[in-house]
């Protein structure tokens, strides 16, 4: 039972820090249909974000946390500005943009190298202490972590099932020439959707380097395991990312208990290629459908 | 008084392949125009190029005396602008209903747009029963008149509908064209643009025949039945 419970609350952790990071890369991918090649730094830059600027604001995990969604967003909304828009109507856009995306990932490493240097740091923004459950001390940081990303999942799901503005976003996502037809500015759409989904990815950094520590490397596994979930989850799919994010967060603790800490990433991987044989459209991805 | 919309000397194209190679037409407020010609000479690149999906490469485009040349797409919907594309380019995912909404994006006042709802309803009694259905479940007739019924939710003064009898039953078709003559209002122009010249006749005031990327012959609707012209470019005696 104690075991249970454990694995239990070490998986929600894990899933609940890669939902938060695979959300908002499931979303860029669906609404523009481009590979984020450096959401990884988005991640990196809320982490960085908090540390640096929280000893000015106070350390409240509230604070630091708004620190960290405003510089993801921040970041989002630049790259989109300065780099996405040039390349939208333009051919080749899906490649173009990746390594574009990979090289400003590149780029903003190494500037995060030249700021901080390489000296792992410890994220002071975090909650300390523990509670008991069932006799089992759980940090309350992980409770933190699985609470901040329920909540601001959920925010994303009402935003864009609910609202006018989520409408918009999905419309766009469905059809962007139509949307246009409708009146829709599609490219502030985008610029919406790629400031989202940047809060996200600082949200998520922060959470990720209070567990571990910050580095201007930091950014990079995440990436890839939110880069795998979208993949499992099928492209592009915003809840299929959700839901995959916290199963293969409880599957990797599961293995990592049972089998070792080294075994839980290469099953992951295992995992991906058989649903890539399996289903190549992902769980949740649906076979496109062409009708005239 | 001046065209809703009027267009001038149209030159546009994909790449470096020109389409339209000089096209003029005039709209006039509460009178349905008729495109037609064969397939693949420009009609659709027509459309396209007004509401602004295509850049123009010279000419000019004017609604209401006020140059749009370099407007982009969604502030030409903005100025009343409608484009109802071939294939219907429905939102997939999202419901009948959301669909017609999304039509009326840019309409703020939200009482009017349920009033216009409401009316698009009463045209096509079968999209109210498919309210909560989403737009992909739908049946070829049903996501055209849904196509339609978004069109009409803008509320624009200038409605332009690529082929809307491509494919359909002709009870539909029927249905389709009823809506568009209900569209006709004293404020309104429409654009029709049809491969099959014999579905606009009772229906357009004027005709346009585009042949190779020009307007060959322009006409009242009367004249249209006696003109060679149309037999000629249809039967390929240019």
């Amino acid at each position: 039972m104690d075991i249970l419970i454990q694995i239990l609350v070490t998986g929600l952790t894990l899933g609940a820090m890669y939902a938060l990071a695979s959300v908002g890369l499931a979303l860029i991918f669906g609404t523009l249909g481009m590979f984020n090649m450096a959401h990884g730094l988005f991640m990196t830059i809320g982490a960085y974000a908090a540390f640096s600027l929280s000893g000015y604001l106070g350390l409240v995990l509230p604070v630091g946390l708004l620190i960290a969604m405003a510089a993801g967003a921040l970041i989002g909304v630049l790259t989109h500005l300065l780099i996405v828009r040039f390349m939208l109507t333009g051919p080749n856009f899906e490649t173009n943009v990746m390594v574009a995306t990979a090289g400003l990932a590149i780029l903003l490493q190494d500037v995060l190298l030249k700021i901080f240097g390489a000296y792992p740091f410890t994220q002071p923004v975090k909650v300390e202490g523990t509670i008991r459950l069932a006799g089992v001390a759980i940090t309350l940081q992980s409770v933190v972590i699985v609470a901040v990303a329920l909540v601001l999942i959920s925010a994303i799901a009402f935003l864009l099932l609910r609202t006018r503005f989520g409408m918009t976003i999905r419309a766009t996502a469905m059809n962007r020439e139509a949307a246009e037809l409708m009146g829709v500015r599609t490219t502030r759409v985008y610029l919406q959707v790629m400031g989202l989904a940047g809060a996200l990815a600082g949200a998520a950094g922060l959470m990720i380097s209070s567990l571990t520590t910050l580095s201007p490397q930091m950014g990079g596994d995440p990436l890839l395991k939110a880069f795998v979930i979208c993949v499992v989850a099928g492209l592009g799919n915003v809840w299929g990312a959700g839901i995959c994010a916290f199963a293969l967060g409880l599957l990797e603790a599961t293995v990592q208990f049972e089998f070792g800490v080294r075994f839980g990433f290469p099953v992951m991987l295992l995992l991906v290629i058989l649903v890539l044989v399996w289903r190549p459209q992902g769980l949740f991805g649906r076979e496109r459908v062409v009708r005239l | 008084m001046t065209a809703p919309l009027l267009a001038r000397d149209l030159v546009s194209g994909y790449h470096a392949r020109p389409v339209l190679q000089g096209v003029s037409v005039e709209l006039v407020a509460g009178r349905i125009a008729g495109l037609i010609g064969p397939n693949g000479h420009g009609k659709t690149t027509l459309l396209r190029t007004l509401s602004g999906s295509i850049p123009l490469r010279s000419g000019k485009i004017e609604m209401n005396g006020e140059d749009v040349s370099r407007v982009p797409v969604c502030d030409r919907v903005g100025r009343g602008l409608v484009h109802i594309p071939q294939g219907d380019q429905l939102f997939g995912d999202l419901s009948v209903e959301e669909n017609l909404r999304m039509g009326a994006y840019l309409r703020d006042d939200q009482k009017a747009v349920r009033q216009t709802l409401d009316e698009v309803f009463t045209i096509f009694p079968r999209l109210a029963e498919r309210r909560r259905q989403t737009a992909s479940s739908l049946s070829g007739g049903e996501r055209r008149m849904a196509g339609i019924g978004r069109g009409l939710m803008a509320e624009g003064r200038v409605l332009m509908v690529d082929e809307p009898s491509l494919g359909l039953a002709p009870l539909v078709i029927e249905q389709i064209y009823e809506a568009l003559r209900q569209a006709v209002q004293s404020d309104r122009a429409i654009l029709v643009v049809e491969e099959n010249p014999s579905r606009l006749l009772g229906v357009a005031d004027a005709i346009y025949l585009m042949d190779a990327g020009r307007i060959v012959w322009s006409g009242s609707a009367a004249e249209t039945v006696n003109s060679s012209d149309i037999l000629a470019t249809y039967l390929g005696g240019h």
